[in-house]
């Protein structure tokens, strides 16, 4: 078994219980999204139709084609709620792949091995990405589970799973940012407060570009500009080219990260 | 034991962090099979050298070889056969013993199960303590078990730093005894300590580190030859007025009872010696404590907090001795 592998294997296994816990939050937070639909659906949906232009953005929620369940259902799935659970673990997991292995010294005893770095690196990238893949499978499944058991009309599975698809990348992108954090830091606290300030940031630049025409040319630096459950559900298709530039944040960031754990002391 | 082929080859290695010279165009051999020991105070160097000779950090400025291999750029080759106890390992607590020893073994290659458990019987650690989580160990039990892993895979070079924190000293003399039998198997053990008294029980030759600096490099047996002995003196009546001898300084006077600082010619004391009646005598041998003061207060750039601190960790040096 190569290194990689095993250093894959101990990183998920010390991530397991956190991913199967918030893969569980994340199937019930779809499931209730489901539940709720009768209750609030169509209410919400006409809420956010007569809010302001600034709001629909900031929840991306100018709901168009698709069927009420399908636009309401989108609109949850760019809640606070799933939103904050997938950066949280996309942050604690780069910054304990580097930072925190640092701080703690643990990274002594790793690297003291024959262990290329380029292979810790990626080994806890892979990690951190099956728990982005369980999350976006679980919100699949809950979603599926609650609209089945209460009946939602309208429900189109191969569309959520493009959004699924598209919230995998988001994560990834995020990722390539935090990690490229992670691998110049020697403080986990610090790599996740830097990581955290920056996403807030990109987050509010997303925002602040769909709400104010004078800064709306900076939208596309942020990779939450291309997280658009609603545009999904619309078109019934995920544009490529906002696929695209979230996996070049991804491929970016890492490379960044690569090249720059590679070179850096540890002290 | 040791051979002419260097394992351990430094040749003006500089490893600066800013302006801050952390080590300083040092220049060092350390052979096959060798027990080679760093000495200095905290903040010495020490901790930089070894991260540098691990493929930590990148030098600076000069070079560093370990089995004829660059230090940096092949790290990962060298790391094949290196056994790497860190100064502040914290292993993961979440795990128990024996999880983590595999996990490193494993990542090592090779079966290493079997001499993890001769590892684990020298020193004392129970399979029931490794059955249980590491977060639930002492000390003492962590540092056993940081010892276990470097030396599990039998290593061809062993690399460590303040080794002995923590063990009690019957443990520590198993781990003295576990170092001496891999070095009769050829492994090549360089470690770096404050406590000298370790130091000088276990090592051939010693280097000697100053600000960065290598101040000496030396067998620890021409160490103690070439530097001055303490002599104490009881006179039987008064004592004389004063002692004129070339090679001898008198370091201190209370009544009857010298204590005084002796060359290697021992004769021109001796002599002066037998004109007076004497209740007692004794000559000692420098201990590698006084040879490590010496070298520290000798530097033309002293440097008291250095001195101060190793004054203050010499009485442990002495208690572990029991010199």
């Amino acid at each position: 078994m190569t290194v990689a592998l095993l250093v894959f294997r101990s990183t998920l296994r010390g991530q397991r219980i956190s991913i199967a816990l918030m893969s569980v939050g994340l199937l019930a937070f779809a499931f209730l999204m489901s539940a709720t639909f009768e209750a609030f659906g169509v209410a919400t949906l006409e809420l956010m139709e007569s809010m302001p232009s600034g709001f629909q953005s900031l929840l991306k929620a100018a709901t168009g084609a698709g069927s009420a369940a399908m636009n309401y259902m989108a609109i949850g799935y760019r809640h606070p709620v799933p939103m904050i659970v997938t950066a949280g673990f996309v942050v604690a997991a780069s910054s304990g792949a580097m930072a925190k292995e640092i701080e703690r010294g643990s990274i002594f005893l790793l690297l003291s091995r024959p262990v290329p770095r380029l292979h810790l690196m990626l080994a806890k990238f892979a990690s951190m990405a099956v728990g982005l893949v369980a999350f976006q499978a679980f919100m699949l499944l809950g979603t599926w589970i609650g609209a089945t058991t209460y009946g939602l009309e309208g429900m189109d599975y191969g569309t959520v799973t493009l959004i699924m698809v598209n919230g995998l990348f988001l994560g990834l992108a995020v990722s390539g940012i935090t990690f490229s954090i992670s691998a110049v830091s020697s403080d986990g606290g610090r790599a996740i407060a830097l990581s955290a300030g920056i996403l807030v940031v990109l987050f509010f630049v997303d925002f602040l570009a769909g709400t104010w025409s004078a800064v709306e040319a900076i939208g596309p630096i942020s990779p939450f500009h291309y997280y658009d459950p609603v545009s999904v559900v619309n078109s019934g298709s995920v544009s490529a080219l906002h696929l695209g530039v979230l996996a070049a944040f991804a491929v970016g960031g890492l490379t960044l990260a690569a090249i720059a754990f590679n070179r850096r002391d540890i002290p | 034991m040791s051979s002419s082929t260097p394992v351990i080859e430094a040749t003006g290695l500089t490893k600066s962090f800013g302006q801050f010279k952390a080590v300083d165009s040092l220049d060092l051999t350390v052979g096959g099979g060798e027990l080679f020991g760093f000495l200095g105070p905290n903040g010495a160097g020490k901790t930089t050298t070894i991260l540098v000779i691990a493929g930590f950090l990148r030098p600076t400025s000069g070079r560093l070889s370990v089995f004829g291999l660059d230090s940096w750029n092949d790290s990962v080759a060298i790391k094949r056969r290196l056994g790497f106890l860190p100064d502040l390992s914290s292993l993961y607590t979440n795990l128990t013993g024996d999880e983590l020893l595999s996990f490193l073994g494993a990542l090592q290659g090779g079966d290493v199960s079997h001499r993890r458990a001769e590892l684990c019987d020298a020193l004392e650690l129970a399979q029931a303590d490794l059955a249980r989580r590491i977060k639930g160990y002492s000390h003492g039990m962590k540092r056993k078990l940081a010892i276990i892993q470097a030396l599990q895979h039998d290593p061809d070079l062993l690399v460590m730093d303040e080794p002995t924190q923590g063990l009690d000293p019957l443990i520590q003399q198993s781990f003295f005894t576990l170092l001496r039998a891999a070095r009769e198997r050829g492994t090549t053990i360089f470690f770096s300590s404050h406590v000298l008294s370790e130091v000088e029980e276990l090592c051939e030759r010693v280097g000697i580190i100053r600000d960065g600096r290598l101040v000496a490099v030396e067998r620890v047996a021409d160490l103690r030859t070439r530097r001055r002995r303490r002599a104490r003196v009881r006179f039987r009546n008064a004592p004389p007025a004063d002692l004129q001898i070339d090679g001898v300084e008198i370091v201190s006077r209370d009544g009857r009872d010298w204590e005084l600082k002796v060359g290697t010619e021992l004769g021109p004391l001796l002599a002066e010696l037998a004109r007076h009646d004497l209740d007692d005598l004794t000559l000692e041998r420098p201990g590698l404590e006084d040879i490590f003061l010496e070298y520290y207060s000798d530097s033309s750039t002293p440097n008291s907090e250095s001195d101060e601190r190793l004054r203050e960790e010499a009485p442990r040096a002495n208690e572990v001795s029991g010199e």
